[in-house]
């Protein structure tokens, strides 16, 4: 008898949920082996966390703690000068410090880059999933979707913004119509192949509603490639606002995004070719992060898929 | 074959027809009035009423699309509203430049990618493959227009072995033409060849795990023979998936590449036309562009058929 109750009390410890302190504790120590073993991963997430560090730091008042200059202080005396000790990275055709610009260029293209990843996430997954669950939803939703992706992305974000006029949310706006369809895409088939699973079954039997069974049941099951997608999102979309900016469509050139500042020195280019030159580096380096992060993220949510485009 | 073929084409049929009513609704997502906008902030009232007159904007919207749709079927594009000239005029004056830019871009991707995408799949993990993937990731990660820009510092301006900007007919000098078209080219080929690389190292990657290449590889067949008889034509497909994707890349490229050397061609001519909102020849220019890249899609879907047999079936 009482083998009996040492056996029934060991099997409650084992199926009893580990507390919180140690579940969290296990999962950093995972999320650690993960990033000591995924190089790329690591080294991306760095820059990353390095880039939204300073564009937190560059939107509160300790912006000139590293930003040294304010990004729209003219100077008519320091008009392109080189890289020195007072302007780390120059100075553009009005005087103003590169280097400063260049900081506050991260909190422009970030705050792009991050809207559109979660926007193209929340209405990629809703669109997925209900055209997963509804052939008529999937016949309307999809030949629109379909449609979009016929055109280059890059030409029809021109023609909307030319369309909709040049503001920060327009660029967001226009960026995230042109990804909605690649995500929708991709959650579609997610939810195609989930929605034929035997939990799913289950749901079902047990009485679970669709709702729940889309929402409770499959939504968080599509999360490992929206997150990989999110990545690549989040990289295009700096790039795509950068080019937006760079042919003079994109935000409006007094604010300073990596785009602007590359295009402001692109006239400079015999005589002061760093107006143009550190900013790209900034914007290659965060772009390539991310790229780097979503192929580790792929590697680490999907094994099967590694190497994969 | 000939179901499958027929079918294809007829699925591009709505699709083009989506895009039509996308472009043509263009005019109409502006927020305000597209007349008010073109004419741009100094116009007068009298410059805007000719504007909307001109574009038949004043008509209700069924009868305004109709006309449009009649027109661009009959080939009628439309016409500058700044320089009066029609689409037709202005594409075949802009066409040559950015044909001989993308063509040339498009090939040295090929050239660059698909050896380089099959060499870091035959030696997967080694440092090659390793230098290789350095290689693409720079290439997507890079932007195209910053990369330009360096070039141009590099080898124009510092250097001085290319001209800075412009381009030359080939008719009117043949080796000026070669020389102010290396650098775009360059440009356009290294950011193509990256997807290329990626997309044909993962799929090599694949068919060298299958038991057919083992069973090659068995039967003493030489490592050239394997991987390019047979582990090359079985990843074809995804690979010429990507002729799909480059197109786009090149289409987009054109545009950056031509602002970035100041090539006058239908790039630079979309990234003009959106600056002034001419908006005739923006909707214009997006239809024919998409049109093509919905074409070359489309025969990117029919030569699956004469590379994989399955596809028949």
């Amino acid at each position: 008898m009482a083998e009996a109750i040492a056996y029934e009390e060991a099997l409650i410890e084992v199926y009893e949920d580990p507390p919180l302190r140690e579940r969290a504790r296990k999962w950093t120590s995972t999320a650690w082996r993960t990033l000591r073993t995924h190089p790329n991963l690591m080294f991306g997430m760095a820059i990353l966390v390095i880039m939204s560090l300073i564009a937190i730091i560059t939107f509160t008042p300790a912006a000139t703690s590293i930003a040294r200059y304010d990004p729209q202080e003219l100077s008519a005396r320091e008009r392109v000068e080189g890289p020195s000790a007072d302007h780390w990275f120059g100075t553009d055709a009005f005087g103003r410090d590169v280097y400063s610009r260049t900081l506050h260029g991260a909190k422009v293209s970030l705050r792009v880059a991050a809207s559109v990843a979660i926007l193209v996430s929340i209405i990629g997954v809703t669109l997925g999933i209900l055209v997963g669950y509804n052939r008529l939803a999937d016949n309307i939703v999809m030949r629109i979707m379909d449609g979009l992706m016929s055109f280059p992305t890059l030409i029809l974000a021109l023609a909307l913004v030319a369309t909709l006029g040049s503001s920060l949310n327009n660029v967001v706006l226009v960026i995230v119509i042109v990804d909605t369809p690649s995500m929708t895409r991709v959650v579609r088939g997610v939810v195609l192949s989930l929605r034929e699973r035997t939990y799913v079954e289950a749901a079902r039997a047990s009485g679970a509603s669709t709702i729940r069974i889309m929402f409770y049941h499959i939504a968080p099951n599509t999360l490992a490639p929206v997150i990989v997608q999110a990545s690549v999102f989040f990289a295009g979309a700096i790039l795509t606002e950068a080019a937006l900016g760079f042919l003079g469509v994109g935000i409006p050139e007094f604010i300073p995004s990596w785009g602007n500042i590359i295009a402001s020195g692109r006239s400079f280019i015999r005589i002061g070719f760093w107006i143009a030159f550190f900013p790209g580096i900034f914007l290659g380096l965060t772009v390539l992060a991310a790229n780097l992060v979503g192929d580790g993220l792929r590697d680490v949510l999907d094994p099967r898929l590694r190497g994969a485009e | 074959m000939t179901a499958y073929v027929i079918k294809r084409v007829i699925a591009v049929i709505p699709v083009l027809i989506f895009v039509g009513v996308l472009t043509f609704s263009l005019v109409h997502l502006a927020p305000g009035d597209a007349a008010n906008i073109m004419a741009g902030d100094y116009a007068g009232p009298d410059d805007v009423k000719i504007i909307r007159e001109e574009l038949g904007l004043n008509k209700p919207l069924h009868t305004q699309f109709l006309d449009w749709a009649g027109r661009t079927l009959r080939g009628d594009l439309g016409k500058s509203i700044y320089s009066g000239k029609t689409v037709a005029e202005l594409v075949s004056a802009r066409m040559g430049p950015t044909i001989s830019l993308t063509v040339a871009g498009g090939i040295l991707a090929v050239l660059i990618g698909v050896p380089l995408g099959v060499l870091a799949a035959w030696r997967f993990g080694s440092i090659w493959d390793r230098a290789i993937q350095v290689w693409a990731a720079l290439g997507i990660s890079i932007p195209g227009f910053w990369l330009g820009f360096i070039l141009i510092w590099g080898l124009a301006v510092s250097l001085r072995w290319f001209p800075v900007i412009g381009y030359v007919s080939p008719t009117e000098d043949f080796f000026g033409w070669i020389r102010s078209i290396t650098l775009p080219t360059l440009l356009l080929g290294v950011n193509g060849s990256a997807i290329i690389i990626r997309m044909t190292r993962a799929s090599v990657l694949e068919v060298l795990r299958e038991d057919f290449i083992r069973t090659a590889r068995a039967k003493g067949l030489a490592e050239r023979i394997v991987l390019f008889r047979h582990a090359l034509r079985a990843s074809a497909i995804p690979i010429i998936t990507v002729i799909g994707f480059l197109a786009a890349a090149l289409i987009t490229g054109a545009v950056v590449t031509e602002t970035v050397f100041t090539i006058p061609g239908l790039g630079r001519l979309v990234a003009e036309t959106v600056q002034t909102r001419d908006f005739p020849i923006v909707q214009s220019m997006l239809m024919l562009l998409a049109a093509f890249y919905v074409g070359v899609n489309l025969i990117v879907d029919l030569a699956y058929v004469f590379v994989d047999p399955r596809v028949r079936l």
